[in-house]
């Protein structure tokens, strides 16, 4: 399980921006960011280090923060990485909540899912899939 | 439910008659369980200066209250925002999460709104917007909140 930070905000004008800035403020540098929208609420998933410092700088500053423990797969960066990731989640009855990924070097791609239950990751490892450690990514 | 007006009955010099006092509340018949038997009111549940008419029903904002009070998830702040569209009122509620509701799952949000609009039209009779917003976006206030923003045309 590696750390998340997930902000929720209203989908208006400056929100993700003045989201960003406060993130910025607190010299924390972001890594990766996905944003979920709908009419009229957005959620920001955000991958900076260290999550539980940028989690308080934004409560602080009046956001609707939280740190959500998600799970981070390494696939080759290859053609099919994901899909079959996902076959096998589907095969063994995993409900992926939501999903994204990114490319952090040439030959490898971080998928990040978020799994119903407490045994998804023990599953994955079972699977032989290379799961990320929360210290491979984050300093702190 | 009902309103409470005032007779005296004994003052001789300044007499009271129908006073209104514009509380709403209702009358509670039975005993009280301290063994007195005389016809008791209730606690004030509203006043009658504080009910809105919304598309011709009438609305107390304490009944919104009541209902946002039944959904745990939902923090006690909200706002009621009362805007004309077209012909009609459109009604907008504005409530927050508490804070540890897992806000990383969309379609747990929209479950909530849905649950809670679903429960404000059976309790109202009328069709509301609910608006889960961030936590600073509705105002703090110390003593006697402001729940209504009625931004409806011909109303201010």
């Amino acid at each position: 399980m590696i750390s998340q930070l997930t902000v929720f905000l209203q989908n208006e004008k400056g929100r993700l921006a003045s989201a960003c800035r406060a993130i910025a403020d607190a010299d924390i540098n972001m890594h990766a960011l996905f944003l979920a929208d709908t009419q009229d609420f957005g959620v920001a998933r955000i991958f900076c280090d260290p999550p539980d410092k940028a989690c308080e700088c934004l409560s602080e500053a009046g956001y609707r923060a939280t740190v959500t423990p998600v799970i981070a797969v390494r696939v080759p960066n290859v053609p099919g990485g994901l899909a079959t990731l996902l076959e096998y989640c589907d095969e063994n009855d995993m409900n992926v909540e939501y999903g994204y990924c990114f490319s952090v070097a040439d030959d490898h791609a971080i998928d990040v899912l978020k799994i119903e239950g407490a045994d998804a990751e023990a599953k994955l490892v079972a699977g032989g899939f290379d799961i990320v450690e929360s210290k491979e990514i984050y300093e702190g | 439910m009902g309103r409470v007006g005032h007779h005296h009955a004994h003052a001789r010099v300044l007499s009271l008659i129908r006073y209104r006092t514009r509380d709403i509340t209702r009358i509670i018949s039975e005993p009280c369980s301290c063994g007195r038997t005389h016809r008791r009111i209730d606690k004030l549940r509203g006043r009658t200066d504080d009910m809105l008419i919304i598309r011709g029903v009438n609305v107390f904002p304490s009944q919104i209250e009541q209902v946002i009070t039944e959904f745990p998830e939902i923090a006690t702040q909200y706002q009621i925002i009362l805007t004309t569209q077209g012909p009609l009122d459109r009604v907008e509620i504005q409530v927050e999460t508490q804070p540890d509701f897992p806000i990383d799952e969309i379609r747990k949000i929209e479950s909530l709104k849905k649950r809670l609009s679903a429960e404000l039209k059976s309790n109202l009779q009328i069709a509301v917007d609910v608006k889960i917003v961030e936590p600073k976006t509705i105002a703090r206030s110390e003593g006697k909140a402001k729940r209504v923003i009625d931004l409806r045309e011909g109303k201010n």
